[in-house]
C-alpha cells in the first residue's frame, strides 16, 4: 500500500536526472545546471562538498510501515547516517553521493515514493496533523497536485497545510494555504508562513463545503503563478503578493481565479473513506529528528500506522492493545525543533543542534525544568527551525566584538499556533551563543518560581510579558574581549574561531547582512557622536565580508578596504580619507559623511551575488608609448591562460609600454586585470566593447 | 629562447606565480641538477624537478631496484625490481615530462670520478645516507664552487641544508663522519617513508629556487624536522675559520675516500 499516487512523467524525468548526473560527473555539465535540475528532485548538497542528501516526500507525514522498512534499508545501502526526519513531516536520507542518489531514487520509487519537489519551485510537501479527517484529503490533493505539470514552475516554493482541529497542529495558520477540519468541510487561512519574513495567515474563508479543496489549492496555485515576484527570490512567496496588493486586492483576484477554476469542473477529489480510528496517536519523540535505520526497521516491526510530525518526532498507532510507554527523553527535548544548522547546511550561521545539546547538559535542578515549555533554534534567521512559533525561539546571527565575529542568537518569545490566536514569537534581544545555556536556566527557574500552579507557560507569559527576560538577556549579553574569554568566539564544539566570512560562495548568508548593518548601526551612531574616526573605521570595515575578508585588527580592515574597494568600487578621493585614519590625523565632518554615503551607496548596489559595479576608468587619460601599443587578442583564451599569455608577453616589454588586450567577459574579466595589478603593472583603463573587453595595461618596473 | 604553446600550458602555474614567471621558467628548462642517489630522497626529488622543467636531470646510483627500497624510493615500482635504478628513474621522469633530458650515471663515486661528474652541473642534490659520501659530495663542490643540498633521514627525522660557495659547509659543521657503526644506518634503524618524500621535496624546492634565482635558500641554516611530533625548527650554522676544507688555511688538498658503511637509504 502506498498515500500518494507517483506522478506517470515520473519515470521519463528520472531516466533524465540519471542522464545528467552522469554528464555532470563527466564534466560536461555545470554545477548551476545540475543544481537546477538536483533541487527539484529533491536532491541537496550538504556542506561538504560532493555529498548529498535525498529529500522524500511525506505528505502529512503518512509513510506505511513497509515503506519505512524499505526507506531503512535503502538508506543502509548507501550511508551509515541515520535517517533525518524533517519540520515538514519529510524523510531524509543523508551523506550520500551524486551517482548513489539515482540509484536511491529508482529504489524509492518501487516503495511508492518519491523525492521529487522536496525542493523547488513547487508544491513542497504537504503538512498534516495526522489526524483521520484531513489525511485523505492530504493525500487525494497530492496525487492531484504533482501530477499537473505546471505544479513544477511556480515563482517559488508553494506551502499548504491541513489541520483536524483548532489546536491547529498541522500549522496551517502558518503557511501559504492552510486548511482547518470543520465538520464536513474547512476553514481556509491565505498567505502565511515562517521564514526570515514571518506572517500570519489570513483568514480566506470560515468555511467550505470539503469538495471545493481541490479548486481552492487550484486557485492559490494559478493566482501565484501569476503573479507571484519571479524576479526576486527573496520576495517571492505568496505572503509578499499579499502584502504588495493589499488584502482586499489579493482576495479580489483569488476569487477571480477561484471562478476560472469552477468554470473548468474539475472533479472533487477522491476521498476514500478511511475506517474510524478507535485507537488514539503515541507519541515517539526523535531526537532532533534523527532515527537509526536498525531502530526504524525494529519499530516497523510493531506497528499499525506511523506519521511524522512538524516537530521532528513520529506518531505511532501499535498493533494489538497493548501500549508500551514512549522512551524517556527529556521533555524540552521532545519538543523541541531545530534545524541541522550549520553543521550540515550551507546556509547555517550558528551550529544550532550544538546550542541545545548545550542548554540540555547545562545542569538544572529537575524542579526548575519545565515541560510544557518549547525551545526551537534556527541556525540562521531562516527559521527551518521554527523559532517563531516557539515560546522561546532563537535563531543565528553573527555580531562583533573586538574586532571579531561571535555566534550569536536573537531570542524571540512568546509565540503560539492555534486557529485564531496564532502569533509570531516578539523579538527579545541577542545574547552570545555561549551564554545561552545560563540564561535559560535562569528564566527557565524564575518562571517557575513565579507562574501560578498549572498555569501554562503561554498564560504565563500573557501575563507578565517579556521583561524578566529583557532584564536577563542584558544581564547575559556582555561579551567579554579575545583575550579575556576566547570561548565567546568558539561556536558549540567548534574547533576553530568563528566565522562568516568562509561561508561566502556567491551565497547569501543572512550572516553577512547582519555583520553589514551592524557597521551601518556604528556609523550612525558614530555620526551621533561626531566620532568621525569611528565613522571612517565602520564604514570602510562593512563591506570587506563581501570578499571573504576578515581583518583582525583595525589598521587591517583600512588596508584590506583600500586594497579592495578603493580605485575599484571607490573612487581614489576616499583613498585619502582613509590614509588620514591610518595617520592618525584629523578626519572632517564632511569627508567622513562622504565616505560613508559613498560605502552605502555601493552596498545598496550590490546584486545577489555579493558583486559589486567596478569603477569606470573613462577620465584616464591613455598613454601611448612611442612605438605604439602591443596588442593582443585573448577572447576565447579561458583563465588562466589569458592571464599567463598576458604575463608573458608584459614580460617582453620594456617599463613604460603599453598593452592592449581583448578579454571575454565574465571570468576573465573579473581575474586578468586584478592579477595584472598584482604583478605591480597598472590598468589605464578597462572598457566593455560589445560582449568583450578592452585592457589597456602599462608595464610597470622591471620583470 | 621563448616557450612553446604546451610549454606555456604545461608550465602556467609556475609563469602566474609572480616570482617565477616565463623568465624563470626559461631559467629552470635552461637548468642542470644533479642527483645523487635513486633512492628515499632521490626518487620525491627527481620527480618534481623532472616535472618542473628542469631541461638536464643527471641522476647517480649504481644499485639495481631491490623489494625493501619500494616502501619509501616512490619513483620504482614493482615492475622494475632488480632493475638499474638509474634508468628505473630515468623512465619514470621522462615519462613525467618529455622536455627533460636525463643522463644516467651508474657508478660508485669515489675521490678520482665525482669531480668529473658534477663539474657540469649547476645544483647538486645530495639524496645519499652515507657520512663517507656525504664528506666527499660536500668536499667536491666545496672545491669545484658548486651549490649542493646536503639532506639526511633517520627513523621520523629528517635535516637539511643548503651550501652555496662562501657559506658554511658540511665540515664546518660536522669536522669528520662518525666512526663506523656509531650511527646506525637506515636499514638497521628504520625509516618512514613519508619522511623521505618531506626532505627530498625540500630538496627539490631548494634546487629550484637556486636556479630561479628567488627566496632565500636554506643557507648557514640548518632545518631539522621530526614527523613524531611534527616539529620544524631551524638551527644556526655558522662557517669557520678553521674548516678543514672551507677555512682559512684548508688541510684537506686532496678528496678522501673514507672506509664505507653501504646503505641505501
Ligand atoms: S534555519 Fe538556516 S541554518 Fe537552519 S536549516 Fe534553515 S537555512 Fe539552514
Ligand atoms: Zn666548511
Amino acid at each position: 500500500m502506498s498515500f500518494y499516487k507517483l506522478p506517470e512523467s515520473l519515470d521519463s524525468e528520472i531516466k533524465e536526472y540519471e542522464k545528467l548526473v552522469k554528464e555532470y560527473k563527466a564534466g560536461k555539465l555545470a554545477a548551476v545546471k545540475m543544481k537546477a535540475f538536483r533541487v527539484p528532485f529533491g536532491v541537496y548538497e550538504q556542506r561538504e562538498p560532493e555529498t548529498y542528501m535525498c529529500r522524500i516526500r511525506l505528505p502529512g507525514g503518512a509513510i506505511t510501515p513497509e515503506q519505512l522498512t524499505g526507506v531503512a534499508e535503502i538508506s543502509e545501502k548507501y550511508t551509515s547516517r541515520p535517517l533525518h526526519f524533517t519540520t515538514r513531516e519529510e524523510v531524509q536520507i543523508h551523506h550520500v553521493t551524486l551517482e548513489d542518489t539515482v540509484s536511491i531514487i529508482k529504489e524509492l520509487k518501487e516503495l511508492g515514493l518519491s523525492t521529487r519537489g522536496g525542493g523547488g519551485n513547487t508544491i513542497r510537501n504537504i503538512l498534516g496533523d495526522g489526524s483521520s479527517e484531513v489525511d485523505p484529503y492530504i493525500q487525494a490533493l497530492t496525487s492531484r497536485l504533482i501530477a499537473e505539470q505546471d505544479s513544477w514552475s511556480l515563482p517559488r516554493k508553494l506551502k499548504i497545510a491541513f489541520s483536524g482541529d483548532s489546536s491547529d497542529r498541522g500549522l496551517a495558520t502558518c503557511n501559504d494555504l492552510g486548511f482547518i477540519y470543520k465538520p464536513s468541510g474547512f476553514s481556509v487561512y491565505i498567505a502565511g508562513g515562517m521564514g526570515a519574513k514571518p506572517r500570519v495567515a489570513a483568514k480566506l474563508y470560515d468555511f467550505v463545503p470539503a469538495n471545493q479543496v481541490y479548486n481552492i489549492a487550484k486557485a492559490a496555485k494559478n493566482l501565484f503563478d501569476k503573479y507571484g515576484n519571479r524576479k526576486n527570490k527573496h520576495a517571492a512567496r505568496l505572503r509578499f503578493l499579499f502584502e504588495k496588493l493589499g488584502k482586499g486586492e489579493f482576495i479580489r483576484r483569488f476569487e477571480e481565479e477561484l471562478t476560472a477554476v469552477k468554470k473548468q469542473n474539475y472533479p472533487s477529489l477522491a476521498i476514500d473513506d478511511l475506517p474510524a480510528q478507535t485507537k488514539s496517536w503515541q507519541d515517539v519523540p526523535l531526537f532532533l529528528g534523527d532515527l537509526e535505520t536498525a531502530k526504524a526497521k525494529q519499530l516497523a516491526k510493531d506497528i499499525e500506522s506511523i506519521r511524522a510530525t512538524p516537530n521532528q518526532n513520529l506518531k505511532i498507532r501499535r498493533r494489538g492493545y497493548i501500549s508500551s510507554p514512549a522512551q524517556a527523553i527529556d521533555p524540552i527535548i521532545g519538543r523541541a525543533i531545530v534545524c541541522t544548522g550549520a553543521d550540515t547546511c550551507r546556509l547555517g550561521i550558528c551550529l544550532s543542534r550544538k546550542l541545545l545539546s548545550a542548554i540540555k547538559d547545562k545542569k538544572m535542578g529537575s524542579s526548575d525544568k519545565i515541560d510544557d515549555i518549547k525551545i526551537n533554534i534556527s541556525g540562521c534567521p531562516n527559521s527551518c527551525g521554527r523559532h517563531h512559533i516557539a515560546d522561546i525561539g532563537f535563531f543565528g546571527v553573527a555580531k562583533r566584538h573586538d574586532n571579531r565575529p561571535v555566534p550569536c542568537y536573537t531570542v524571540v518569545m512568546g509565540g503560539v499556533v492555534f486557529e485564531g490566536k496564532t502569533k509570531i514569537a516578539e523579538k527579545a534581544g541577542v545574547l552570545p551563543a555561549k551564554a545561552i545555556p545560563d540564561f535559560v536556566a535562569e528564566y527557565l527557574k524564575h518562571v517557575k518560581a513565579h507562574r501560578k500552579s498549572g498555569e501554562p507557560f503561554f498564560d504565563y507569559y500573557i501575563r507578565q510579558g517579556k521583561d524578566e527576560a529583557v532584564r536577563l538577556i542584558e544581564k547575559y549579553s556582555p561579551i567579554p574581549g579575545f583575550s579575556e574569554n576566547k570561548d565567546y568566539y568558539f561556536d558549540f564544539g567548534a574547533d576553530r574561531p568563528f566565522s562568516v566570512a568562509e561561508k561566502v560562495e556567491g551565497e547569501c548568508s543572512a550572516g553577512i547582512y547582519d555583520l553589514i548593518d551592524w557597521d551601518f548601526e556604528n556609523i550612525k551612531i558614530a555620526m551621533a557622536n561626531n566620532d568621525f574616526r569611528r565613522v571612517v573605521l565602520s564604514a570602510a570595515r562593512a563591506l570587506l565580508v563581501t570578499k571573504g575578508l576578515e581583518p583582525k585588527s583595525e589598521a587591517e580592515a583600512i588596508v584590506l578596504f583600500k586594497q579592495n574597494f578603493i580605485g575599484r568600487h571607490l573612487d581614489a578621493l576616499f583613498g585619502g580619507t582613509v590614509d588620514k585614519y591610518l595617520n592618525n590625523q584629523e578626519i572632517t565632518l564632511d569627508e567622513a559623511k562622504g565616505l560613508a554615503s559613498a560605502v552605502k551607496a555601493l552596498y545598496d548596489s550590490m546584486d545577489n551575488s555579493l558583486k559589486f559595479p567596478e569603477l569606470n576608468h573613462k577620465e584616464v587619460e591613455v598613454l601611448r608609448s612611442p612605438r605604439g601599443a602591443v596588442e593582443r587578442d585573448f577572447r576565447g583564451v579561458t583563465c588562466p591562460m589569458n592571464f599567463v599569455k598576458t604575463k608573458l608577453v608584459l614580460e617582453t616589454m620594456q617599463p613604460g609600454e603599453i598593452l592592449e588586450i581583448l578579454l571575454d567577459d565574465g571570468e576573465p574579466i573579473e581575474n586578468v586585470p586584478a592579477s595584472v595589478k598584482a604583478e605591480g603593472h597598472k590598468i589605464l583603463k578597462q572598457e566593455k566593447v560589445a560582449g568583450y573587453w578592452r585592457v589597456i595595461i602599462r608595464k610597470e618596473g622591471g620583470n | 629562447m621563448g616557450l612553446s604553446e604546451e610549454q606555456i600550458e604545461r608550465y602556467s602555474r609556475h609563469i602566474i606565480l609572480k616570482n617565477v614567471g616565463g623568465v624563470g621558467q626559461e631559467k629552470l628548462l635552461a637548468g642542470k641538477v644533479l642527483i645523487i642517489g635513486a633512492g628515499g630522497l632521490g626518487s620525491p626529488a627527481a620527480m618534481y624537478l623532472a616535472a618542473a622543467g628542469v631541461g638536464t636531470i643527471g641522476i647517480v646510483d649504481f644499485d639495481r631496484v631491490d623489494l625493501t627500497n619500494l616502501q619509501r624510493q616512490i619513483i620504482h615500482f614493482t615492475k622494475d625490481l632488480n632493475k638499474e635504478k638509474v634508468l628505473s628513474a630515468k623512465e619514470k621522469m621522462e615519462a613525467i615530462n618529455p622536455d627533460v633530458k636525463v643522463v644516467t650515471h651508474q657508478l660508485l663515486l669515489n675521490s678520482t670520478n665525482i669531480i668529473d661528474i658534477i663539474k657540469d652541473y649547476d645544483f647538486i642534490v645530495d639524496g645519499t645516507d652515507n657520512f663517507p659520501i656525504k664528506f666527499l659530495i660536500n668536499d667536491a663542490c666545496v672545491i669545484e664552487k658548486k651549490a649542493f643540498s646536503h639532506g639526511g633521514i633517520l627513523r621520523f627525522e629528517g635535516q637539511t641544508f643548503t651550501r652555496t660557495p662562501g657559506n658554511a659547509c658540511y665540515r664546518c659543521v660536522f669536522r669528520e663522519p662518525p666512526p663506523k657503526n656509531a650511527v646506525p644506518t637506515c636499514s638497521q634503524a628504520g625509516i618512514l617513508g613519508a619522511v623521505a618524500g618531506m626532505l627530498g621535496t625540500i630538496q627539490a624546492a631548494e634546487a629550484l629556487k637556486y636556479i630561479i634565482g628567488i627566496g632565500d635558500l636554506l643557507e648557514n641554516r640548518l632545518l631539522i624536522f621530526d614527523a613524531l611530533k611534527m616539529e620544524y625548527r631551524t638551527v644556526k650554522i655558522k662557517k669557520s675559520k678553521t674548516c678543514p676544507i672551507c677555512g682559512d688555511s684548508p688541510t684537506i688538498t686532496k678528496l678522501i675516500d673514507y672506509e664505507q658503511a653501504a646503505c641505501d637509504l
